[in-house]
């Protein structure tokens, strides 16, 4: 008798969870570790991932309407910014980075090319505030957002409370943010047995397990930790990276480690957008590292690579495109009414 | 000492954690975690709460600041809410202890000082910890002597503190000493 009732709970379990799941927006792929966001704290739903998307697309976050965050993450193209070396924001502001491409921000620890940020949830405050990004701020983007009658309904249906406050601002953000998962790309296909590569690919794919895939691991393509990775510094912008954040001389030159995926539809690359294309890139990594105490271990034997070696590298470059992520319909812009 | 004409235009920071001891046991715990003090609201100067009547103490502890795992735990309400004026966008991280105004030694424009002081991460951890002994009343008051603080540091040269680094270690070191229980003149 105590077995059976006991066997009844497991089931009912079960079954909640399946039902839980089938509406969720956001699931985590079978093949991706566990991420490291703590939904607890922000379960996911709906009506809030709507009022985060509106959010994302909506210039109002700028001090004077012009700049949203769409505005240098922009869908098509991952979500960073195509064609500009360094992110522009508010009066045409030239900022110091390049801005970096947003999905899979669930398995992040932290954010900013050095970790300036802890928490998914604190991101938004800088650009929102930052002279040169939107220029505006958290208080000033309140007062606004309450003065809106469609944002009244829209905070009404998703937080059942029609004022707007910091931390359902930066919650909603995050919830959006949170659903932009990148991960049916040819690679994802290959490794869940429903695509094979071609030859040239499967070369390509072994020079990464090689020479890329400590850093750049799979299947998120990064270790998101922070490396030097031998670029010589931009006379101009002087930027030591994670070391401004912890004034740390370990931490001088070193950055976040971003992600391969998506990667025709991010260029420029690098922390300021220096290199154009790929072939520069590999160029970089074969002959232009810069010897210096920080170096990444794992950049200091040289990496030798023949012409058709780079060729087969980049076509298992080209496998972590994702192009059912980056048209996906869900991740664009919306018109706050419909 | 400076030789200074001060104003103080702003003063607010985070009481975290208050718990009373008595010989030296813990015997209470504020329901509210992490409090905001801020000068201009007189209605944060109270802390107000309910002990159960056998409760007995003898001394008082609390943090002036926020702790590391609340640092790193995104988006609170509250007192909390990054929208309090004590919370750095550029760089994750609460402001402990926020102190503002200005002073004629200041060389600074308008002769003003901003001292905000945070930090959660070592070597420049900013958190600290207050333990007063006091006697058990109604009203437990506690004073905090700015001009004790402000008297400790040379306003010419540290006046502008907005990040986490040496100088905002020294100043939080110091905040332990300018708490104080009061002593009625009965």
């Amino acid at each position: 008798m105590r077995n059976k009732f006991m066997f009844s709970i497991v089931v009912f379990a079960m079954l909640s969870f399946i039902i839980i799941n089938k509406n969720h927006p956001f699931t985590k792929p079978a093949h991706f570790p566990p991420p490291s966001y703590d939904f607890r704290n922000n379960p996911l739903d709906t009506a809030i991932v709507n009022l985060g998307r509106i959010l994302f697309y909506d210039p109002i976050l700028s001090a004077d309407n012009t700049i949203s965050c769409a505005s240098c993450h922009s869908p098509y193209n991952a979500f960073a910014h195509t064609d500009h070396d360094l992110s522009h924001g508010i009066s045409d502001s030239i900022g110091n980075r390049n801005a970096p491409a947003l999905f899979n921000l669930a398995w992040q620890k932290s954010f900013m090319w050095d970790g300036a940020i802890n928490h998914l949830d604190m991101q938004a405050l800088a650009p929102i505030s930052h002279a040169k990004e939107m220029g505006s701020s958290i208080e000033e983007l309140i007062k606004k957002l309450n003065d809106s009658k469609t944002y009244k309904s829209l905070f009404y249906n998703a937080w059942k409370d029609s004022i707007a406050t910091g931390v359902k601002v930066l919650k909603s953000l995050s919830q959006f943010q949170l659903t932009l998962v990148s991960s049916n790309a040819k690679y994802d296909k290959v490794i869940n047995g429903q695509d094979t590569f071609t030859q040239q690919e499967k070369n390509g794919y072994h020079l990464f397990k090689k020479h890329c895939n400590i850093c750049h691991s799979e299947p998120l393509f990064s270790s998101y930790a922070f490396e030097n990775n031998g670029l010589p510094v931009d006379p101009t912008l002087q930027d030591f990276g994670r070391w401004s954040i912890t004034h740390n001389a370990q931490d001088s030159l070193k950055f976040k480690v971003p992600s391969l995926r998506n990667l025709s539809y991010t260029y420029p690359y690098m922390h300021d957008g220096r290199f154009k294309n790929l072939k520069e890139v590999l160029h970089h990594y074969t002959n232009g590292i810069v010897k210096s105490p920080t170096l990444s271990a794992n950049l200091v034997n040289p990496i030798i690579l023949n012409p058709n070696e780079k060729v087969d590298l980049i076509a298992f470059l080209l496998c972590l495109n994702d192009k059912e992520f980056i048209f996906d319909k869900k991740h664009q812009y919306k018109k706050s009414g419909s | 000492m400076n030789n200074d004409t001060i104003t103080v235009s702003n003063l607010k920071f985070y009481i975290s954690n208050l718990v009373a001891y008595h010989a030296d046991s813990l015997v209470f715990e504020l329901d509210k975690k992490h409090h905001l003090f801020d000068l201009s609201q007189v209605n944060t100067h109270h802390l107000t709460e309910k002990l159960p009547s056998n409760v007995r103490f003898d001394k008082i502890g609390f943090y002036i600041g926020v702790d590391s795992l609340t640092n790193v735990s995104g988006a609170i309400a509250g007192d909390l809410d990054p929208t309090n004026g004590m919370y750095w966008t550029w760089q994750s991280g609460y402001i402990n202890f926020k102190l503002e105004g200005s002073a004629t030694s200041c060389l600074s424009r308008l002769h003003r000082f901003q001292w905000h002081i945070g930090g959660y991460q070592s070597p420049v951890n900013t958190l600290k910890q207050i333990h007063l002994k006091l006697e058990q009343k109604k009203d437990v008051d506690i004073q905090v002597q700015i001009g004790d603080l402000l008297s400790k540091f040379d306003l010419s040269t540290t006046f502008q503190i907005m990040s986490p680094n040496r100088q905002a270690v020294e100043i939080a070191n110091t905040l332990p000493e300018i708490f104080k229980a009061s002593v009625d003149a009965e």
